[in-house]
């Protein structure tokens, strides 16, 4: 008896230690950055600290988590967006506080800014400056791009977040978080200054700027609820057309909808957008159309959208906890290809 | 019956013998049934195991996910403020906390805290593997965890103070006295938990710290039982918590600003009859749970007030060999919360489970029923059948069962401006199948248990595509393994070693996906090992003891398509304790995470490196 507790005491300490050497290795990678190809950042899961950016090249090979190889270091919580600016990348971690800046082509780390409580998006407003929207302390932020400091701060509307740069202003989408907004808010670039705030419909969640130098906005829509959260009313989402600081046009969509995800190609004449209200189509609409149209060029929900070089992207989360994918279509909506990329892709850069 | 009572024990398996301890130091066969707890009665055919706090077990920790880390093949999750338990390949919302009988699962989020459960403050601590709702009602799927205060009757006064000091800032008093006579039993417990959990990790290559992590808190856990005559005895138990803690935000968070204050009050009343052949029991059970969660920059300010109230009503009937169990009871639960509509909700569910059981010396049968009547969800029967063979050294042991878990109030009736509950959800059913072969000797105990348990139209909250967060009756998870478990003694002049070996494997594989692209179907359930073990020694030398604990928690994924991971993790705790003369009293010094491992239960959820406690244990 005694040898054979001798034996399974031997086997148990032998089968720990085997299971315990079994541990996995660290896969080695590097980036391989090829012209043509882009970038999708995917959030990862809120909380998780797992968000990741992946880069499809032209001929459609996918490298996941090159952040990650690369530098050997996690990238952070809720990886929002990437924003290409000369040959640095901009990487928006929004849960981490944090914006990772690397080379484009090596992915290398070269800062970090540590100085935006909730950064959201970076525009380049000139040589020397890009702003970046703070969704949480209502503002959006002046980046001197030689010393990569904050250098000074815009106080805008609530929950502001996509910004597009036109013609010497950027015209910043104030969201308003989780809450009330429907503005956007008109900056000079030349001084830093808010010249206009501009009422659009509720919500406003994208905005582009067309080859005439007007800006588009869409607006998701807004339910009310009261206290106790029983439905007050609820908002229609709409298109709405900025030439300067006015509205020329608006179009609306059916109430209970929430359009998002204003994209426009390459050369300024044509929107798309996905809508509707339980499962979500994309549809088109040319600049110069008088209403929004009810048939839908791609017939499929997207979390993400994206537009580059005759070419619509959306992106697909699948069960949000496992890596999503990533689609490319043409513009009359036929599919080309599909590539797997990383958790919760939301957002896509193009060089 | 006595005989056969013990026997029973026995060839459960029990570590050592709490429980027959008190029986035999006490009272006559009549109070030891008056006593019986619930889960003893129904643990025919299955795999239930007691848990202890002595100096004879394995582990002296006073954190309960400790406690189960080191002794079970339980796999606890610690995140943020949160330390939840799962059986089985389940999740921690299909693991019940059942406290004297009583479920006390969050009825917003069907969770328990573990950081919420103090481990020193219940005589009796069971762990029941696999699902019971046939008993237990909802959320008894993957397994339940008991936490009892069980009362004997013979003069004895007993007082234990505990100090205890650790590493980062720990700090842990406790002081519990109990006083017993012929005719009442007095039991109470006050500890006070004060932890900064400031630990240094590393992440990116730098040393930094744990911030963001104090944790403050005090619990106050008593009974009373009045023996009213040698057939009857009225009990009161009541528990309070007060824990503060702050939030800390995974490594990639540098300043998260949340915080979490959770209170609760906890009444039971219990009226025992014992008449010959019937026993009457009649309880009222009255719980509070509060739950305060506030982010002051990110402008949350969230809570639930949470209040229970369950009544049962339980008749035993034995004749001979044959046992049965009638129950009725009505459990009302009314919340207040931030985010449902109206900001409260009230929901009552009325049960009944009948179970009869045919218990000879050498086979026990047992077939039990359940029905819950609830005017919005449509509950199933619930029907269970165990069996036991007894054969001199040999127990085989078998159950196959159905189990549920309600849809939580969350689930149902939550609203926010980004996800909204879904009132249409059906409960989660399965079916738990488990057999088990139990060996017993005076050298080596040793068990084994096959399980295949399924969970049916499992709960997920899943983004819609207007971008709203719902839960739907999506996954379906098919969950098999074994469990092994062998305990022997070696004993060597003076030195006495006992040793026990726990060991899991489980396959937990999603069967169902939510479209053709989802790669879940066919892979691991994430945050479920596959391979779990735990080796621990209690070497006995005259007034010395030395416990070395060894865990093995293998690799977990952190996505759906097994894509992603944590690896393996291999961890060593060491605990020295020394009887000193003076006051009866332990000297205690344990040492975790001997080889100062860099490792995670949660992705991005650093653990504490090697780290000291030093205890003061003092028995009057």
């Amino acid at each position: 008896m005694k040898k054979t507790i001798n034996k399974i005491t031997t086997l148990i300490l032998v089968s720990v230690i085997i299971s315990s050497c079994s541990s996995d290795l660290p896969e080695i990678c590097t980036f391989e950055y090829s012209d043509g190809g882009y970038f999708v950042t995917n959030e990862g899961n809120f909380g998780s600290g797992n968000g990741s950016v992946s880069f499809v090249s032209i001929d459609g090979i996918v490298q996941n988590n090159i952040f990650e190889c690369v530098n050997s270091s996690t990238l952070g919580d809720v990886v929002q967006s990437m924003t290409i600016i000369d040959s640095s990348a901009y990487i928006v971690i929004n849960n981490s506080s944090k914006i990772e800046v690397v080379d484009v082509e090596t992915m290398r780390t070269l800062k970090t800014i540590n100085t935006v409580v909730s950064p959201r998006y970076i525009t380049q407003v000139s040589n020397t400056k890009a702003y970046v929207s703070d969704w949480q302390t209502n503002s959006i932020h002046v980046l001197d791009l030689n010393n990569l400091e904050i250098s000074s701060t815009i106080s805008v509307g609530n929950g502001p977040e996509k910004m597009i740069y036109s013609n010497g202003y950027v015209y910043v989408c104030n969201v308003g978080g989780f809450g009330y907004e429907k503005t956007i808010s008109i900056i000079d670039v030349s001084n830093d200054i808010v010249i206009n705030t501009v009422e659009v419909g509720d919500k406003p969640n994208s905005i582009v700027s067309d080859a005439n130098e007007n800006i588009w906005v869409l607006c998701g829509g807004y339910t009310e609820y009261d206290t106790e959260w029983n439905v007050v009313s609820q908002t229609a989402g709409s298109l709405v057309k900025i030439t300067g600081n006015s509205i020329v046009s608006t179009f609306n969509f059916d109430v209970g909808n929430s359009p998002s995800d204003l994209v426009i190609n390459d050369n300024g004449t044509s929107l798309f957008y996905s809508d509707g209200s339980w499962s979500k189509n994309v549809y088109k609409f040319n600049i110069s159309d008088l209403e929004i149209t009810t048939t839908p060029i791609i017939s499929r929900s997207f979390y993400g959208l994206g537009y580059n070089d005759g070419y619509i992207y959306g992106s697909d989360a699948v069960d949000y906890v496992q890596n999503g994918w990533s689609y490319k279509y043409t513009e009359s909506g036929t599919i080309v290809d599909s590539v797997q990329v990383g958790i919760i892709p939301g957002g896509y850069c193009f060089n | 019956m006595n005989n056969s009572f013990n026997n029973i024990i026995f060839l459960l398996g029990f570590p050592t013998l709490l429980i027959s301890q008190s029986v035999t130091d006490s009272v006559t066969l009549e109070e030891v049934e008056l006593f019986e707890s619930k889960e003893l009665k129904h643990s025919i055919g299955i795999r239930y195991d007691l848990l202890e706090r002595t100096s004879s077990n394995f582990s002296y920790s006073n954190s309960f996910d400790k406690l189960l880390e080191e002794n079970t093949t339980i796999y606890v999750k610690s995140y943020g403020a949160l330390n939840t338990p799962s059986f089985r390949g389940t999740s921690a919302s299909h693991t019940l906390i059942s406290w004297n009988g009583i479920p006390i699962n969050s009825s917003a989020s069907g969770l328990t805290d573990l950081k919420l459960l103090p481990s020193n403050g219940f005589n009796n601590l069971g762990i029941s593997y696999g699902g019971n709702s046939t008993i237990f009602g909802s959320g008894s799927v993957g397994g339940t965890i008991h936490l009892n205060n069980i009362p004997f009757f013979t003069k004895k006064t007993n007082s234990n103070f505990t100090i205890e000091r650790g590493s980062y800032g720990l700090s842990t008093n406790s002081l519990s006295v109990e006083k017993s006579s012929d005719n009442y039993y007095y039991y109470i417990n006050y500890s006070h938990l004060r932890d900064s959990n400031n630990f240094k990790y590393n992440y990116n290559n730098e040393v930094r710290e744990n911030i963001h992590s104090f944790t403050e808190g005090q619990t106050l856990i008593s009974n009373f039982s009045y023996l009213l005559n040698t057939k009857s005895v009225f009990q009161f138990n009541y528990w309070n918590t007060n824990l503060f803690r702050e939030v800390p935000g995974n490594i990639t968070v540098p300043n998260s600003t949340a915080e979490q204050t959770d209170k609760s009050e906890r009444y039971l009343f219990t009226l025992l009859n014992n008449f010959k052949e019937f026993k009457f029991k009649v309880n009222h059970a009255l719980l509070f749970d509060n739950l305060y969660y506030i982010d002051v920059p990110k402008q949350i300010n969230s809570f639930y007030e949470g209040i229970t109230n369950i009544s049962e009503f339980n008749l035993d009937y034995n004749h001979k060999k044959i046992f049965t169990n009638f129950n009725l009871s009505s459990l009302k639960n009314d919340l207040k919360n931030s985010s449902y509509e109206n900001l409260k909700q009230s929901d009552l569910t009325n049960s009944v489970y009948t179970s009869i059981s045919y218990q000879s010396k050498i086979i026990t049968n047992e077939f039990s029923l359940r029905k819950e009547f609830n005017k919005s969800i449509n509950h199933p029967f619930i029907p269970s059948y165990s069996c036991e063979l007894k054969l001199k050294n040999y127990r085989l042991r078998g159950r196959i069962n159905k189990n549920f878990r309600s849809p939580t109030f969350n689930d149902r009736f939550w609203i926010s401006s980004g996800s909204t509950g879904n009132m249409s959800l059906l409960p989660e059913t399965g079916i738990n199948m488990e057999i088990g072969l139990d060996f017993n000797s005076k050298i080596m105990r040793y068990n084994f248990t096959y399980f295949n348990l399924n969970v049916d139209n499992w709960i997920l909250w899943n983004q819609q595509d207007n971008g709203i967060w719902m839960p739907e009756n999506i996954r379906k998870v098919s969950s098999k393994g074994f469990e092994s478990k062998i305990n022997f003694n070696i004993n060597i002049h003076s030195l006495k070693i006992q040793n026990e070996f726990n060991y899991q494997y489980n396959l937990s594989i999603n069967k169902i996906g939510i479209d053709n692209l989802d790669a879940s179907v066919g892979n691991q359930l994430i945050y479920t090992p596959i391979n779990k073990a735990n080796f621990n020694s209690n070497f006995t030398f005259n007034d010395y003891n030395f416990i070395f604990n060894q865990s093995f928690i293998g690799k977990v994924y952190t996505s759906s398509d097994n894509l992603n991971f944590l690896n393996s993790h291999y961890t060593v705790n060491l605990t020295l304790i020394k009887k000193l003369n003076i006051l009866n009293s332990d000297l205690i010094l344990k040492i975790n995470n001997l080889f100062n491992l860099d490792y995670q239960t949660y992705l991005n959820y650093p653990q504490p490196g090697r780290n000291f406690v030093i205890q003061i244990n003092i028995l009057t």
